[in-house]
């Protein structure tokens, strides 16, 4: 475990110098005229390693807790070893509480140290998608992971104390951490503060159209959310109510629902050039009636989520830890 | 210095087996007066016993008069018997031994051997025929 | 302090089942108690009770005045060696001393490194790696250089060869001779017990069947041997334990405090074997009854 924790700081510290470099020549790019193949080249290098970075990320806290949380006291009772450990000359409550302290402190220290390499290893690509938000790259960055280590070490050491047994203890964790930290992430974080809402004219949105599917044809529009922010929910809503319905457009758009194309679910895009005149009617009749509705957390309320999520997830810990410390004084007889 | 050996079939409780030995130890010259006896750590982790044997071994060897512990030294030898048996102890033994060899010569086996012996011994008068 | 243990009414459930009940003992110090009894007679359930391991579903415990681990001096007063003496096998001999130095308030380390030099033991030696023999040392020195006023011993020589055995019990025996300390310590072989312990328990069917210095019990019981008869007519004061007949004559194990005088009988003394067996043939017996349906033929 701690091997691996190393090899990942290693390989953090010796691909991240080349990374930034790439992301600071940027700066200079629009005077040399080379951005494109500067951003190119950047983006090619990211994604070499980034899906593996992230992945790593996030599943270190479950690691965390079936590796270092699991055994922690299910070993002992395992082995027959709790027998010689607790009848030295401390007390089985302060053993249970030391244990906890120093293995706990030292997840929550490495996903500390992971977090910040990671963060700072991903940050020229964070800032150039404007993704510091969005899920996954919240999940990884700054002190959230704190808080998961702590939380998924816990769920560790509560699983052995309660299965006495390190191998179910750590299928258990795993299990529980994910089924704990999916429904948090899609349910619970967006609604953490209420979002935030935004009108946005139709006239901004990119990649409008329609989509032919087995009922007619559907419109659809691209997101537009600001940067760095937290996506509640897009939608197309009338300006006095209503939505794009088939039945509106059959009242409005009779021209375009005419227009053959025989492959149903095919795309037809609005694309500068190409401009039918029953497509740009439609959509000018459209953008005239109907807005986009952004629900979104700002970009400035990044740090304050980060703070509430940690604190969620280390209360969470702190709870399972003293369940696990009652569980041992008083039920293991 | 002396070392017990310890039987534990043979029905005769381990401290009187100390004492025994220890007679017996006398009576054949292997300790003498001023001799110590081994420290009951001693005794104990050669072999396995309580060491409440040992002591209540050596408190009746003192009982009798035979032993004497000085506090903080040690248990000593401080009389023994007769010192005119060992002389006269060598050559019986030496007589036994030729008769043994007669024996096995006549053709008994080791446990015949004994049992002449031990029959003849306990049918012997207990007092000197005068 | 003059007890080492003191039980009253104590007893502990797992479920529906008692592996102790009614345990009443009063065990003074500065004796080597041994607890002889069969397996899942409820030896290893009393001794964990003892050092805290276990809290009692009923009655009541001190271990040297004071409730078992209650505090982390009372756990430093009481050195334990669990069945199959448990080592951590991944760490060394020298880490397990020094996490003995860490975890007691009076560990005695030139004790300790003394032993394991005289046990001709490699420091540096993995626990994992040594002989059951040697583990077995190494978990009785842990025990020892706390200094303890009592050791505890949960059938530490069950599994060693006859040598190892003996080697074992001679260094509890010179431990003894050396310090004050008071030994308990459970087996189900009688014939270690027999020379190194000078007090006895013996527990059967989860309850105390007998206990008391072994002097004493050897001199209070018999074994009676006589022509067929009744046993009703012996003295009140003579408990028979155990009794069989033959065709003409009559075998008992009884208890008496006073000498039996009637001639109608040979008295013979009894080996502690011989005690601890007809004891645990009586509890065996009563087991027997509770199980038997009423009313069936013997």
């Amino acid at each position: 475990m701690l091997g691996l924790l190393v090899g990942v700081a290693v390989f953090f510290a010796l691909t991240g110098p080349h990374l930034w470099n790439l992301y600071d020549s940027l700066k200079t790019c629009k005077a040399k005229g080379d951005c494109d193949s500067l951003t190119h080249s950047l983006l090619n290098e990211y994604n070499k390693y980034f899906p593996f970075a992230q992945a790593f990320s996030l599943v270190l806290p479950a690691l965390l807790g079936m590796f270092w949380g699991a055994p922690l006291i299910a070993r002992e009772l395992e082995s027959g070893t709790y027998r010689l450990a607790w009848t030295q000359g401390v007390t089985r409550r302060r053993w249970v509480l030391t244990k906890l302290a120093i293995v706990g402190g030292a997840s929550m220290l490495a996903a500390g140290l992971m977090s910040w390499m990671l963060t700072w290893w991903a940050s020229p690509i964070d800032t150039l998608n404007a993704s510091r938000f969005s899920s996954l790259v919240f999940d990884t960055s700054y002190i959230a992971p704190i808080g998961y280590a702590a939380f998924g070490f816990a769920l560790g050491v509560t699983a052995g104390v309660l299965w006495r047994r390190t191998v179910p203890a750590m299928a258990t964790t795993i299990a529980a951490y994910v089924a704990a930290r999916v429904p948090f992430f899609h349910f619970v974080r967006p609604r953490l503060l209420a979002p935030l809402k935004l009108i946005v004219s139709l006239k901004h949105v990119g990649n409008i159209g329609f989509e032919r599917t087995s009922n007619g044809v559907s419109f659809i529009a691209g997101g537009t959310n600001p940067p760095n922010s937290l996506a509640f929910s897009t939608s197309v809503v009338g300006k006095h109510g209503g939505e794009v319905t088939q039945r509106w457009l059959r009242d409005h758009c009779q021209s375009l629902l005419q227009l053959s194309n025989p492959k149903p679910g095919k795309g037809i895009k609005v694309t500068t050039g190409i401009r039918p005149k029953a497509f740009s009617d439609c959509i000018d009749k459209i953008t005239a009636t109907f807005h986009q509705v952004l629900l979104y957390q700002p970009a400035n309320r990044f740090w304050t989520f980060q703070w509430i999520e940690t604190t969620i997830y280390v209360v969470a810990a702190i709870l399972l830890c003293g369940l696990s410390y009652w569980w041992v004084r008083r039920r293991i007889t | 210095m002396i070392e017990f050996r310890l039987n534990g079939n043979s029905g005769v409780s381990p401290y009187q087996q100390i004492v025994q030995q220890v007679k017996s130890a006398l009576r054949l010259g292997r300790l003498r007066v001023g001799d110590q006896l081994p420290t009951v750590k001693e005794v104990v982790g050669k072999v396995a016993i309580n060491p409440n044997t040992v002591l209540k071994a050596y408190r009746e060897l003192e009982h009798e008069g035979l032993v004497a512990a000085r506090p903080g030294i040690g248990t000593f030898v401080v009389n023994s018997f007769d010192e005119t048996t060992y002389a006269a102890q060598r050559t019986l033994r030496r007589s036994l031994e030729v008769w043994i060899e007669k024996a096995r010569r006549a053709g008994l086996d080791d446990e015949s051997i004994e049992a002449l012996f031990v029959d003849t011994f306990l049918f012997s008068p207990k007092e000197l025929v005068r | 302090m003059s007890s080492a243990l003191f039980a009253t009414d104590l007893g502990k459930r797992y479920g529906r089942k008692w592996a102790l009940s009614s345990c009443t003992l009063d065990i003074p110090t500065g004796h080597v108690v041994g607890l002889v009894g069969p397996n899942g007679a409820g030896k290893t359930t009393l001794l964990h009770l003892a050092v805290g391991l276990l809290t009692p579903s009923s009655g009541s415990l001190t271990v040297l005045d004071e409730a078992p681990a209650s505090s982390a001096e009372q756990l430093g007063r009481i050195g334990f060696v669990a069945q199959d003496t448990p080592v951590f096998e991944s760490l060394s001999i020298a880490t397990h001393l020094h996490m003995g130095a860490a975890l007691n308030p009076n560990w005695d380390a030139q004790l300790a490194t003394q032993r394991i030099h005289d046990l001709g033991l490699d420091p540096n030696q993995r626990a994992g790696r040594l002989s059951g023999g040697q583990r077995a040392q190494l978990a009785l020195t842990l025990a020892i250089a706390k200094r303890p006023s009592l050791l505890v011993l949960d059938e530490p020589v069950a599994s060693l060869d006859p040598l190892a055995r003996r080697e074992f019990l001679a260094i509890l025996m010179e431990v003894v001779a050396e310090h004050d300390v008071s030994i308990i310590l459970s087996s189900h072989l009688v014939a270690d017990l027999e020379r190194v312990c000078d007090y006895l328990v013996v527990l059967a069917s989860a309850r105390v069947q007998v206990n008391g210095a072994i002097d004493d019990l050897l001199a209070t019981h018999h074994r009676l041997v006589g022509t067929r008869r009744d046993l009703d007519n012996l003295p009140e004061s003579v408990h028979v334990i155990e009794s069989s007949h033959t065709e003409r004559q009559t075998t008992a194990t009884v208890s008496s405090a006073d000498p039996i005088l009637d001639p109608a009988w040979s008295v013979e003394t009894l080996t502690l074997e011989d005690l601890v067996l007809a004891y645990m043939g009586q509890a065996e017996e009563q087991r027997r009854e509770l199980v038997r349906p009423k009313g069936g033929v013997k």
